[in-house]
């Protein structure tokens, strides 16, 4: 197993699924990584994603009700566990020192 | 649009997702997925784009399910990190992205599979719809299975009428039967008269095929009478034309050949019988469109429960039974009525349909053996693959993937051909079936071609990715190093060859016996030349020109007007021109003065009018005597010209026939003096040899009935053929403004349209075999190719030890020679058994020579050898150093 260590596309999952709150579901999801990332995210991909972000108890999903959008059906709402907070956090701080390592660098 | 009416668009796919899902999971993801519809549907995305983002959506969600069952089944199993994968499992959606990206890195063999596996699925869609829709498929006419065609029934000539034997309707074989004969007729509509496709038909015929009018109604027995009250029904076409689809029709009379008729009923569109039909008429209301005799056919339908056979049978005993001599060729005969119409075009049609399949085998093991070689390039990889653990199943999949993705795009491409070949099927069928819409591919035809083809190339690319993936995977790393891998799939790709090599020479055979036929038979003598000389068909009206001494004065004033048309240097007329529909009548011919010989059977000759300039126009030698003079009119001694098969049967002493009397015809008191002999003219085309006795008739004295052709000689290059049309139109509207001129055409065409579908079919039949051909030979170069780069190694050795390149060269094009000389043995005996069968049903097709077979197998052992020689080449370049060290 993996263990902590998580991809760069769990990790923007995880980033999305923070950022998103209590609208935190597979559509939402994928709707703000295409948006952000303007590449072409595969719903399915945001699924196996969210499985094993899940499975490494990074977020935990509920079922919530629906709305008329969907027809009425219900949605699978996400939201990020204290150890998903804390990797998150952890990533963060991890670049910023790196940053730091390079100050004199021109970034990009 | 709305996004109401989107929603309702929405592919609902609950079956699909419910197999790879968790129940507890189906009603979230439907959710989701309806969610993104509705949110690009209103961000404006098309409904195409939709559709694809939907089909997408829906194979990522089947991939990632099946990763996680994966996952979840394998937990050593390297998961994938990211929305990419790793080597591990992989969901439908990447294998078809690589796949994608494998036909894309390697676009000539992508092209050269999608455009073989195109062809064959054109052209064998295209003909196998001709097939089904006009041999197979039943008449669109209730319980078609009872409907049947009766030939020489019995007759009764009752009140000087033929008609059919009311003993027939008393019978109980039949619930109705009648009469029926095509024709035209003359249509005064408003200013302007219009030629009209027409028929005549007795109620019985309409009785039979049971199909109602959706107007009005079918005309009576009592109706069918030459009288003041005569009946029509029209066509859904000519309603439409005509009368703009007023049901008032009922009540508006038609002008028919110069005389009023009363609609009483139209036809619904689509009804096509016999032939593309807008007027049908009882036999008796008009005799003109029957010509001088009436030569019907008779359309029936079986009481239940009766059986074609057991109607023939029980119409012969009645034959017997009266004493009817029994000719076999007089016998009477039920046939279904399907059969009958389809005669024609079913032998050739059939010949067709076999070639093509060959085709298609040839096609689908083709590409078979592209993905062969495909499979055995990739080798490596796949040893690589099984390695590091991927699974038999994924190899397999890989490589089903990538046929699969191929053939949909060959489909896509066989669609579009499909409906071309099916054009030129059309063509072929110039008349086609009656009620039988050729207009389009049949999509079922086409999806099980593409079926079948599909299937095949996924077999044939199957069968060595389950043997590339049952090697165990240490063994076959090993054997990367020798020279034996692949040994037996190179069996398998070399019987494809041989197969291939077999197919072609049979097609190759066949075709060439179909263009010696079509040689032989295009070099036949038709009696008539063909010049610069145009022909044109106009029809008298009975009810104006009934009396010979009209239809004479007509012609003389026509035979006027159309020499003071520039550019036409001599104008001649008969009643019947080579090529016509409607045969001339035959009649009996006797030498006058001599009583028959009861022990010889009588001599019939096809009696024919013909102008003075007849003769001189058409090209037809005066052997002997001379051609009519203008002189030769009523009132003057009656005169004959006789053709030389007339001479020789009525003459067989071979004496002069000039200054003899001939007595024919019915009044054998009328006797004519033989004053020319002129050369048989094959009327009904070459394939009829043997019946060509002719009995012409100065036209000033026997002018023809109903019907007049004439042919004029044009100066050629005086005027453009559209011009000629139009004044000949014009002199003929000065004489008649109500008779239409219709058949404009060249005389040349009389002879090109007899052999118009022999030509068509052998064409399509000679690029059968040269596909087949370049097909066996593309797929002996690849074999060849494959075998060449797969001993470099062994190559390589050789000639470092010293062979030399001749040497090398030779032995590679010996392997492809062997190849097409193994074809050959296994070819030449299909091929001679071919023959024998196709003869069978089509009789005129000469049987292949051995001549013919010889030049076959040259050709094709020429073809091998050539596609050999690149290979060979190749072979003869391996450097020996880098060969074994690139092992």
């Amino acid at each position: 197993m993996k263990g902590d260590h998580i991809g760069e596309f769990e990790e923007l999952v995880l980033l999305a699924v923070h950022g998103l709150g209590d609208e935190a579901y597979g559509v939402s999801v994928q709707q703000l990584l295409e948006r952000e990332t303007t590449r072409s995210v595969s719903l399915g991909a945001v699924y196996a994603c969210l499985d094993r972000l899940e499975h490494k108890g990074l977020v935990r999903s509920a079922l919530a009700p629906g709305t008329p959008v969907r027809g009425g059906r219900s949605r699978r709402a996400f939201g990020v566990t204290a150890t998903g907070l804390r990797t998150l956090t952890s990533l963060q701080k991890l670049r910023e020192r790196l940053w730091r390592v390079a100050p004199s660098r021109p970034r990009g | 649009m709305t996004r109401g009416r989107r929603f309702s668009h929405i592919p609902s796919v609950p079956w699909l997702l419910r197999r790879v899902l968790r129940a507890s999971r189906v009603e979230e993801v439907e959710g989701d997925l309806e969610e993104l519809w509705t949110a690009r549907a209103s961000a404006g995305v098309g409904r195409v784009a939709l559709r694809i983002a939907y089909v997408r959506d829906v194979a990522g969600v089947i991939g990632a399910a099946h990763a996680a069952r994966n996952a979840s089944r394998h937990p050593t199993s390297v998961a994938p990190a990211d929305g990419r994968t790793g080597m591990g499992t992989f969901g439908m959606s990447h294998d078809l992205r690589y796949v994608l990206r494998m036909i894309r890195r390697q676009p000539l063999f992508a092209a050269v599979t999608v455009a073989t596996l195109a062809l064959g699925i054109a052209a064998s869609a295209g003909i196998f719809t001709a097939v089904d829709r006009l041999l197979l498929r039943p008449l669109p006419y209730p319980e078609p299975e009872r409907l049947v065609a009766i030939e020489n029934p019995p007759y009764s000539f009752a009140r000087g009428r033929m008609d059919l034997s009311p003993r027939i309707m008393r019978s109980g074989l039949f619930t109705a039967a009648g009469l029926y004969a095509e024709g035209g007729v003359n249509l005064d509509a408003g200013s302007d008269a219009v030629r009209v496709p027409a028929a005549v038909a007795s109620p019985g015929v309409f009785a039979a095929l049971g199909v109602p009018p959706q107007v009005g109604r079918w005309y009576t027995a009592d109706e069918d009478q030459d009288g003041a009250n005569t009946v029509a029904l029209i066509s859904d076409g000519l309603w439409s034309r005509q009368f703009g689809r007023d049901p008032a029709v009922l009540t508006r009379p038609l002008h028919i050949n110069g005389r009023a008729f009363r609609v009483v009923g139209v036809m619904p569109g689509g009804f096509q019988f016999p032939g593309r039909t807008d007027v049908w008429i009882p036999p008796f209301a008009d005799r003109q469109i029957t010509g001088q005799a009436f030569f019907a056919q008779v359309a029936g339908r079986l009481a239940p429960g009766v059986s074609p056979a057991a109607a023939t049978d029980a119409l012969i005993r009645w034959n017997e039974e009266r004493g009817t001599p029994a000719d076999a060729s007089q016998m009477p005969k039920v046939t279904p009525l399907h059969e009958e119409l389809t005669a024609r075009v079913r032998s050739t049609l059939l010949l067709l349909a076999i070639s093509i399949g060959l085709v298609l085998l040839v096609t689908c093991s083709n590409v078979a053996g592209l993905m062969l070689s495909r499979v055995a390039r990739r080798h490596d990889e796949f040893v690589l693959r099984r390695a590091l653990g991927g699974s038999r199943w994924r190899l397999a999949r890989l490589l089903l993937l990538e046929s699969l993705v191929l053939s949909l795009l060959a489909g896509a491409g066989g669609a579009a051909g499909a409906t071309v070949a099916l054009r030129w099927v059309a063509a072929l069928a110039t008349d086609p079936v009656p009620g039988v819409d050729l207009g389009a591919v049949d999509l079922r035809m086409l999806a099980i071609v593409f079926g079948i083809s599909i299937v095949a190339a996924l077999l044939f690319s199957l069968a060595p990715a389950v043997a590339a993936a049952s090697q165990q995977a240490a063994l076959a790393i090993r054997a990367t190093a020798t020279t034996t891998r692949g040994r037996s799939w190179r069996w398998f790709r070399h019987a494809i060859v041989i197969g291939q090599m077999a197919s072609a020479l049979v097609l190759l055979t066949v075709s060439g016996a179909a263009f010696g036929t079509l040689d032989r038979l295009s070099r036949v003598d038709l009696g008539f030349g063909s010049g610069s000389t145009t022909a044109f068909d106009v029809s008298l009206p009975l009810s104006r020109y009934g009396s010979p001494a009209t239809a004479i004065d007509f012609h003389d004033r026509a035979h006027e007007a159309l020499a003071a048309v520039p550019g036409v240097t001599r104008v001649a007329a008969t009643g019947v021109l080579p090529g016509d529909t409607s045969t001339g009548v035959g009649i009996r011919v006797e030498r006058a003065g001599q009583p028959a010989d009861p022990s010889r059977p009588p001599i019939f000759a096809t009696m024919l009018s013909a102008a003075p300039d007849y003769f001189g126009v058409m090209g037809i030698a005066v052997a002997r005597g001379r051609p009519f003079r203008s002189t030769d009119r009523i009132g003057a001694p009656a005169v004959v010209i006789v053709s030389e098969s007339t001479a020789q049967a009525l003459w067989p002493d071979g004496r002069d026939p000039i200054g003899e009397r001939v007595s024919a015809g019915l009044v054998k008191t009328a006797q004519a003096e033989v004053v020319g002999v002129v050369s048989d003219v094959l009327l009904r085309g070459p394939a009829t040899t043997g019946h060509a006795r002719q009995l012409y008739y100065p036209l000033a004295q026997q002018p023809p009935y109903g019907a007049m052709s004439f042919v004029l000689e044009v100066d050629a290059g005086a005027a453009s053929s559209a011009t000629l049309a139009r004044e000949v139109r014009e002199a003929l509207r000065r004489i008649d403004p109500s008779l239409p001129v219709y058949n404009l055409r060249p005389v040349s065409t009389i002879a090109s349209g007899f052999l118009a579908a022999h030509r068509l079919a052998m064409s399509l039949m000679s690029t059968f075999a040269v596909m087949t051909l370049a097909l066996a030979a593309v797929g002996l170069y690849g074999s060849l190719a494959q075998l060449v780069s797969q001993q470099r190694r062994e190559i390589g050795i050789r000639i470092a030890l010293g062979a030399d390149q001749a040497r090398v060269w030779r032995s590679v094009v010996a392997l492809g020679t062997k190849l097409a000389v193994m074809g050959l043995v296994l070819g030449v005996p299909i091929a001679g058994i071919a023959a024998r069968l196709i003869r069978a049903f089509v009789p005129s097709l000469d049987p292949p020579s051995a001549m013919l077979m010889t030049l076959s197998s040259v050709v094709l052992v020429g073809v091998a050898v050539a596609a050999s020689w690149i290979p060979a080449r190749r072979a003869t370049q391996v450097d020996p150093l880098m060969a074994v060290r690139s092992e």
